[in-house]
């Protein structure tokens, strides 16, 4: 129940708003339905969600500081081995997406889409972050 | 809370992979399209093409509106009888058909019919039904979530994946002369510019400097080519009750003759009014309702540019670029450039973004789907 939930909040975080409201209207009901049957209070719901949701505000913060520290120390090649830390990279470039260094090469697109969607998870973080204080 | 990214495809979109299908009973091919759709509230321009390519396989501009034929309609009045028209076709047959803008204000009033002009969409770009689409989509500068949400919500099961971005940054990526970035004397708008779009529903004031604009880069005013529409509308009510001027024949009063600037009196318009020719001079109604565009922008654009730093700004000034629909009314560049200067701005030069402002978003959003990494879309389930 709370992994659903915390699946949500993940896809939340990571752009995919459409597939998280999906499972927000399809399953979680369902799955608030059959907790609350099997004897867990529904009022306790909204505290538990919303602790949920600080977790991956946390750990998202969290990412957002060490991958780029990480990516610094560990100077890997991006081969099919660390294809999936290179995918997290990309997706958390940290400030890199930020405002350039005057004199820098122009951004590429990706470069600037990328600024793009850490504004939107920035402020779905701050979203989060007011709903759960 | 990096299981979702991991979970996504790795392959790079100009690889075609198989996919599975994202409608029911549908069987995807190999086939990939990129689609770049400036979504209008009064016309919608969409481009697309293969990735991996610069080629533009098909370039449209569609009015935003879905016409439901009308019950009761003789057989082979509508073409095909077919029930739903779209765009040019829906408008030729106003008469038979319930005629339904699915946007107002830039954002979906109408999810059901939004929903099928996408799927009209999807069929101009990919005829066979097969192809994985993936849509770059501009959405107003104001947008909020609820209003995204919107987008994706009518566009799922009809495109695949969808990224939704800002319309003033992907004009400012359309505008932009990739094969002259980096030569000398060329000042990238997307390096460093400040863009005006000017639009149906809202003016859109943007600072484009080498990075994504923040909410704080970027002003919308709700002012724009409608509101002159209603102005013009008021005054010409005031002077001639009854006149039975439609909103379209204003708008193309405006189209034909709008401008900013002093009087350019006499301005002599034949209109057909109670089924009689008359004509008449509009010169003020259309020049006030006109001026009253820079009057509302001009505070956003001065706010902009302050706001650039003192590196920047000097080379900003020369980067003024004023696009969309309004940007065809006469003389609004020399009139914007000369109140600049006039209040001491270091030599500011606006420039028009030219005959093909109507489309530049949907440019700009064709190179962005090109240019997007893998894990940048968003994958909209079936």
């Amino acid at each position: 129940m709370l992994h659903l939930y915390r699946r949500i909040c993940v896809l939340r975080a990571t752009g995919e708003a459409f597939a998280a409201s999906r499972l927000e209207s399809d399953e979680l009901p369902r799955a608030v339905a059959e907790a609350t049957a099997a004897g867990i209070p529904e009022d306790s719901w909204p505290l538990r969600f919303a602790a949920e949701e600080k977790r991956v505000a946390d750990a998202e913060l969290l990412a957002e500081l060490l991958v780029p520290l990480l990516a610094e120390r560990l100077p890997w090649p991006r081969s099919p081995a660390t294809a999936g830390l290179s995918a997290v990279l990309d997706a958390f470039p940290a400030k890199s997406a930020a405002r350039p260094e005057p004199g820098a090469p122009p951004p590429t697109v990706a470069d600037l889409i990328e600024g793009m969607l850490a504004q939107e998870r920035g402020e779905h973080r701050q979203r989060a972050t007011r709903r759960a204080s | 809370m990096i299981s979702a990214t991991l979970e996504k495809p790795a392959a790079p979109a100009n690889v075609s992979t198989p996919t599975s299908a994202s409608r029911p009973g549908t069987v995807k091919s190999a086939k990939t399209v990129l689609v770049g759709f400036d979504l209008g509230t009064n016309k919608s321009c969409v481009l697309s093409g293969p990735p991996g390519s610069t080629d533009i396989v098909l370039s449209k501009i569609v009015p935003s509106v879905v016409g439901y034929v009308r019950d009761g309609i003789v057989d082979g009045i509508i073409a095909g009888n077919a029930t739903v028209l779209y765009g040019e076709e829906a408008m030729r047959n106003l008469l038979h058909v319930r005629l339904v803008a699915p946007l107002e204000n830039g954002i979906i009033a109408h999810p059901e019919a939004a929903r099928d002009f996408f799927q009209h969409i999807r069929s101009l770009v990919d005829p066979s039904g097969q192809a994985e689409i993936r849509a770059v989509v501009g959405v107003p500068a104001n947008a909020g979530e609820p209003a995204r949400e919107d987008i994706r919500r009518c566009a799922q099961g009809v495109f695949d994946r969808i990224l939704l971005i800002p319309e003033p940054f992907l004009a400012a990526l359309g505008y932009r002369d990739d094969s002259r970035v980096g030569q000398p004397g060329y000042i990238d708008p997307v390096v460093n510019s400040l863009f005006i779009d000017i639009g149906g529903c809202t003016s859109d004031i943007c600072l484009v400097q080498g990075y994504f604009p923040t909410r704080e880069d970027q002003i919308s005013v709700a002012f724009a080519g409608d509101a002159i529409d209603q102005l013009m509308s008021d005054e010409l009510d005031r002077t001639y009750p009854n006149n039975g001027l439609s909103h379209h024949k204003v708008r193309e009063i405006k189209e034909t003759h709008g401008y900013v600037g002093p009087s350019r009196r006499p301005l002599d318009v034949k209109v057909i009014m109670g089924g009689k020719g008359h004509t008449i001079e509009l010169s003020d109604v259309i020049g006030r309702a006109c001026n009253t565009l820079v009057d509302k922008i001009y505070p956003a654009v001065t706010t902009l540019i302050e706001r650039a730093s003192s590196d920047s700004v000097v080379t900003l000034l020369q980067n003024i670029i004023v696009t969309g629909g309004g940007s065809q009314m006469k003389g609004f560049d020399t009139v914007l450039q000369k109140r600049l200067a006039d209040d001491g701005y270091e030599t500011p030069k606006v420039q028009l973004a030219g005959q093909d402002y109507k489309r530049y978003v949907a440019v700009g959003a064709l190179k962005a789907a090109r240019g997007a990494r893998e894990n940048q879309w968003q994958h909209l389930l079936a």
